[in-house]
């Protein structure tokens, strides 16, 4: 079973998308196997109140088997009434994953409000992934943002906080290094996905000796970007776990207990 | 080899854009060419089509001549799988000419390999481009608009440049390179489409849904070539996802209508 950490429904300001609708993307994810998603609102990442995309999302998977996907809500720290936003969506509207787009929504990771909402994630037992990226930087709009976190902001929320990480389509075997010796002395895990890695390489490789196998999940960034390529490294990636169970079923295991899914 | 890898497996695969490169010390680095090549076979690939560019603005004809020499010892130590593209600095004009006539008329190269040094429609690399003409040999660009700031590369032609370069020589056949290679690829797809000369390849890193029907749309099967500019899942992945017809899939696979520039020069000089 393939579990993908990093999908979107909605609608991208930048660039017209092949998949109108939330159906067609999980046609097209089913299609490649794809069992479960993790999936939020493109749309509440670009609306100033991060919150009406986010009760959007319902709408927009109305029709879809439940047991396709687990919801991620999107919350800015620094907007009013973000506490009760988040807390809505966990424990009234279902939202299992929380995601951060500080580039985005102009913060630093390591800001005050920051680790707060990511404090009170922990508290809730609530993942929280940081996608680095929607889209290359070089092809950026001009109207979209210039800049993605780097590793000086990881470095200060993993310090700085307790919960779940996960740190999506970003340089991730640079980050992992970087961040290796940070991460081994707290209490949540850091997990990485390879969206950005080679598997023929040897990146995915040097990626899980960084970060370790247990820190590793699958992310498609569907329907902004094609599933298949992300299908071809799995398919090329060697069988390097050392407990003996197959990479597949690692990050299927690594992803069940980021979701707390037995 | 898995059913993912199907019509790589059953069908003549041309990587048009791959590179081999030089060690610390100057010679052609064995060890990512062991890596290329295993990767090559790994994919199924029939023919990688390597050049080995020089990334810096000053290059001085010795040097590109080294870095030439470098791709002519991976076409004999790999016969039949890697075929020669052939870099020059285009300011050195003269000197240009004369590695172009050695790697193509000596060495059993294919095409020319430009880099970011001038934008293809700067009128000081017009003689190149009619050597190459007469030579009738293709001629790959590094290419792609890029959107973000600081401008690393002054010089990197985008689709509009391609557009002037290919009305100016309508009988040269131009490579797009790696429409996937980082910049507004949508911009340079549209600004090429309407110039039949104007091939591209699909190699780079970016994947973007989309991307390979939007060309295959403006341009036809066709016009576009496979590459992977060393991000060979990101290649591999992007056409096997592209929501295309399996036979417009074989032609981008085999680049039907560039397959004469390997056909001619089966053999590479010894």
């Amino acid at each position: 079973m393939l579990i993908d950490f990093h999908a979107y429904a909605g609608h991208y300001p930048f660039r017209k998308l092949p998949f109108e609708s939330a159906q067609r993307v999980f046609e097209t994810l089913g299609k490649a196997g794809i069992s479960l998603s993790v999936v939020s609102n493109i749309n509440a990442v670009f609306y100033r109140d991060a919150m009406q995309g986010n009760l959007e999302l319902a709408p927009l998977l109305k029709g879809i088997d439940p047991s396709y996907y687990v919801t991620a809500c999107v919350i800015n720290p620094t907007y009013p009434g973000w506490r009760e936003d988040f807390l809505v969506c966990v424990e009234r509207l279902g939202f299992r994953v929380l995601r951060l787009y500080p580039a985005y929504h102009a913060y630093r990771l390591g800001c005050p409000e920051s680790l707060e909402l990511v404090d009170l994630a922990a508290k809730l037992n609530v993942p929280v992934q940081i996608p680095c990226a929607l889209e290359n930087i070089r092809q950026r709009h001009w109207m979209d943002v210039a800049e993605n976190p780097g590793v000086s902001d990881f470095k200060t929320l993993i310090q700085n906080s307790e919960a779940d990480i996960v740190i999506s389509n970003g340089p991730s075997e640079h980050i992992a290094l970087a961040l290796k010796d940070a991460t081994q002395k707290r209490r949540g895990g850091v997990y990485y996905d390879f969206t950005r890695l080679y598997a023929l390489n040897g990146g995915i490789k040097r990626l899980v000796e960084a970060a370790g196998a247990d820190r590793i999940v699958f992310g498609s960034l569907a329907p902004l970007q094609y599933i298949e390529p992300q299908l071809v490294k799995l398919n090329f990636a060697p069988d390097f776990v050392p407990d003996g169970i197959s990479f597949v079923d690692k990050l299927e295991r690594n992803a069940n207990i980021l979701l707390r899914r037995p | 080899m898995s059913d993912l890898m199907q019509i790589f497996a059953e069908n003549r695969v041309v990587n048009w854009h791959e590179h081999v490169w030089l060690d610390q010390s100057g010679n052609l680095d064995q060890a990512r060419l062991s890596e290329l090549v295993t990767m090559a076979k790994a994919t199924c690939m029939d023919a990688l089509v390597c050049s080995n560019p020089v990334m810096v603005p000053e290059c001085p004809p010795d040097l590109v001549r080294r870095h030439n020499d470098a791709v002519f010892e991976a076409t004999q130590l790999h016969k039949g799988l890697i075929y020669g593209m052939a870099f020059v600095n285009p300011g050195y004009r003269l000197e240009s000419e004369i590695e172009i006539k050695r790697c193509i008329n000596e060495l059993g190269f294919v095409g020319v390999k430009l880099y970011n040094q001038y934008l293809i429609s700067d009128p000081a690399i017009r003689d190149v481009i009619n050597l190459c003409e007469s030579l009738d040999i293709p001629i790959l660009e590094h290419s792609g608009k890029l959107n973000y700031q600081p401008e690393t590369q002054p010089f990197i032609s985008h689709g509009t440049h391609f557009a002037l370069a290919a009305a100016e020589h309508p009988k040269q056949a131009f490579i797009y390179a790696h429409i996937g290679g980082g910049g507004d690829w949508e911009w340079s797809i549209k600004a090429i489409a309407p110039c039949p000369n104007i091939y591209a390849d699909i190699s780079g890193s970016v994947c973007d849904q989309g991307m390979i029907e939007r060309a295959v749309s403006l341009l036809g099967a066709d016009r576009l070539l496979f590459g992977t500019d060393m991000s060979y899942e990101a290649g591999i992945g992007k056409l096997l996802g592209a929501d295309i017809s399996e036979e417009n899939k074989k032609t981008i696979l085999c680049g039907k209508r560039f397959e004469r520039y390997l056909e001619r020069r089966p053999l590479h000089a010894d």
